[in-house]
């Protein structure tokens, strides 16, 4: 083979040279190489396979050509030589890899006991490649954000099960990329019908005036995904799903882009730290500043809690900045040299932010986190 | 599929709009008087009695004998964005009129196409993309329009933001039921009827600015 089996998140270009082989390993599958029904459709489904873990690869470049095969080697090798990975792999170890649509969970499984290797959420995911390195079956998944990527590097015991693998990792894809879709049709759904004509007095229903910053929507943009509004239920349908299990779709996706964000955090900070950042976080959503300076001073102490070797996982707030005060974020992390501007899918920029109202609460969901004992964490599955 | 009485309505209007309507078109070159007098009957006929157009059509079909060799909803919707007549299009040449007209046709275009595309996902989710930035072309053309109708005719601005907001009604309508196809690519039926509905609703905008503002 000269190339890899890449299946590219943002693009997919890379199914079509995978669509051969499906068309002969699962005959179910419709001519694009996926099942029409998605098994991954309900929150609750996911998939387990065995394979073995051989070690992240960190410091990948963003731009890495990932198309190509002897790139793809390359990067291993040079893994195994700066002995980020084993030159061989005892798989004494039973390594599970559980998919869903919201993330690849990698885990240790002895008897009963179940110990978390890495947590990766789809969005975060490039690319997922299989490499038949001299019957080696190599899976090598690119994940990471617009500043830093990794490689996780995993080995299968056979090509069916690989294939299988990616073919299922592109099916999670594409749930989430029609997820996000059907967002902007909704959110864009949403902004036409709050926009005004200019007219005084033309009124809504209920005769109050919708307006982008009003009460009846309370920190939403235009590109970015909604939470119903509990004291708005019945009213400004525009930004609330009317469905309730789609509701609760996007509500549980967003609760784990909270839970993935904040498990990233606790890696890389301290019990002190992780305090601090939630009175700084809880300061900025609730702030409203007669001084314009005043915010900035809060964006700065944030950025100095950071520090310059974490400043990186700055962009990954964007989805928890209210929108009041998301430009001026954005704004911010610009002036620091922070940038969000990655046209794929596995940044933050392409995927929409989600601002939360301020009924379905980011402050008292982070202050039930902090308050609890450390102990307890990873924190109980969220509810809204 | 169970035909209730409300999607029948709408295929009856369809019908009016995209079916009977071209044709009394064609006729009105050859013969004015009796293309008007039908034109007239027929609407006449399916405002006394909801869903005559479609009863009508159906039974021409079922008499040529091909009323079961296509679905009459993915037809329809096909035909919406194909073809178009004299009453649905603004007269009025100043350029918010004539955006106006534009941004109507492309969006039934677009619509019309969901048959064809809906079981290639890839295409289907940029048409779907395409579907949004076409809904806000022609709302944003809606509200220049609303911003051109004269500040004492609060009436008029009232009757078309109505027809506005009934449009967007639809238009949720029809990305939820996106949603149910995407869980379950059985609702097929679902979505075409839901963006027959907001072909029928872009036609009602034409038809309400026509009666507004010509």
């Amino acid at each position: 083979m000269e190339n890899g089996e890449w299946f590219n998140m943002d693009s997919m270009d890379g199914m079509r040279r995978q669509q051969s082989n499906y068309e002969v390993v699962n005959e179910s599958r419709n001519s694009s190489g996926y099942s029409l029904q998605s098994e991954f459709h309900r929150e609750s489904d996911h998939s387990e396979y065995q394979v073995q873990f051989a070690g992240i690869i960190e410091d990948i470049q963003v731009h890495v050509d990932i198309t190509n095969r002897t790139e793809v080697l390359r990067m291993i090798d040079r893994g195994k030589m700066e002995q980020m990975i084993p030159l061989k792999v005892s798989g004494e170890r039973n390594t599970i890899l559980s998919l869903s649509r919201y993330n690849i969970k990698l885990m240790y499984r002895d008897h009963s006991a179940e110990t978390l290797i890495i947590r990766v959420p789809i969005h975060e995911i490039a690319a997922v490649c299989y490499v038949n390195d001299d019957g080696v079956h190599i899976l090598a998944v690119k994940y990471g954000n617009p500043e830093r990527c990794s490689l996780l590097v995993l080995y299968c015991d056979t090509p069916g099960r690989a294939e299988r693998i990616c073919s299922d990792v592109a099916q999670c894809f594409q749930l989430v990329y029609t997820d996000a879709v059907v967002q902007l049709l909704e959110d864009t759904i949403g902004r036409v019908e709050n926009s005004s004509t200019g007219s005084p007095t033309i009124n809504n229903e209920n005769g109050r005036k919708y307006s982008l910053e009003g009460q009846d929507n309370p920190g939403f943009s235009a590109s970015q995904l909604s939470l119903t509004d509990p004291r708005n239920a019945s009213k400004t349908r525009s930004r609330s799903v009317a469905n309730s299990d789609s509701g609760q779709s996007a509500q549980s996706y967003q609760a784990e882009l909270l839970r993935s964000y904040l498990e990233q955090l606790r890696n890389k900070f301290s019990v002190d730290e992780l305090a601090k950042f939630s009175t700084l976080l809880k300061q900025i959503n609730e702030f409203s500043p007669k001084n314009p300076m005043d915010l900035q001073a809060v964006f700065k102490e944030v950025f100095q809690l950071y520090g310059n070797e974490r400043k990186h996982l700055l962009a990954g707030l964007c989805p928890f900045i209210y929108e009041k005060h998301y430009d001026k974020f954005l704004e911010f992390l610009k002036k620091q040299g922070i940038s969000l501007d990655n046209g794929t899918l596995s940044s933050r920029h392409s995927f929409p932010a989600c601002t939360l109202p301020p009924s379905v609460t980011v402050p008292p969901l982070l202050m039930t986190i902090w308050t609890a004992n450390w102990s307890s964490w990873p924190p109980p599955p969220l509810s809204w | 599929m169970t035909m209730g009485d409300s999607n029948k309505n709408l295929y009856a209007k369809m019908i009016v709009d995209v079916v009977l309507g071209p044709v009394l078109e064609k006729l009105e070159k050859k013969d004015v008087s009796a293309a008007q007098t039908l034109r007239a009957a027929f609407t006449k006929v399916d405002n006394t009695l909801p869903g005559f157009a479609y009863d009508y059509v159906k039974g021409i079909l079922k008499k040529a004998e091909i009323h079961d060799k296509f679905d009459l909803c993915e037809t329809l919707l096909q035909l919406g964005g194909s073809q178009d007549c004299e009453e649905l299009r603004i007269s009025r040449q100043e350029p918010t009129f004539q955006e106006l007209n534009k941004c109507a046709t492309a969006l039934k275009k677009i619509l019309s196409r969901i048959p064809e595309q809906i079981y290639d996902r890839k295409q289907f989710l940029e048409t779907i993309k395409e579907i949004a930035s076409a809904i806000k072309r022609l709302l944003d053309a809606v509200n220049r329009v609303i911003a051109e109708v004269p500040a004492a005719d609060n009436g008029s601005k009232q009757i078309l933001e109505d027809r506005k907001k009934e449009f967007v009604r639809y238009s949720k309508k029809f990305s939820n039921m996106l949603k149910e196809f995407f869980r379950d690519t059985n609702q097929n039926q679902s979505v075409f009827i839901s963006a027959n509905y907001l072909i029928y609703q872009t036609n009602l905008i034409l038809r309400t600015v026509k009666q507004e503002c010509c």
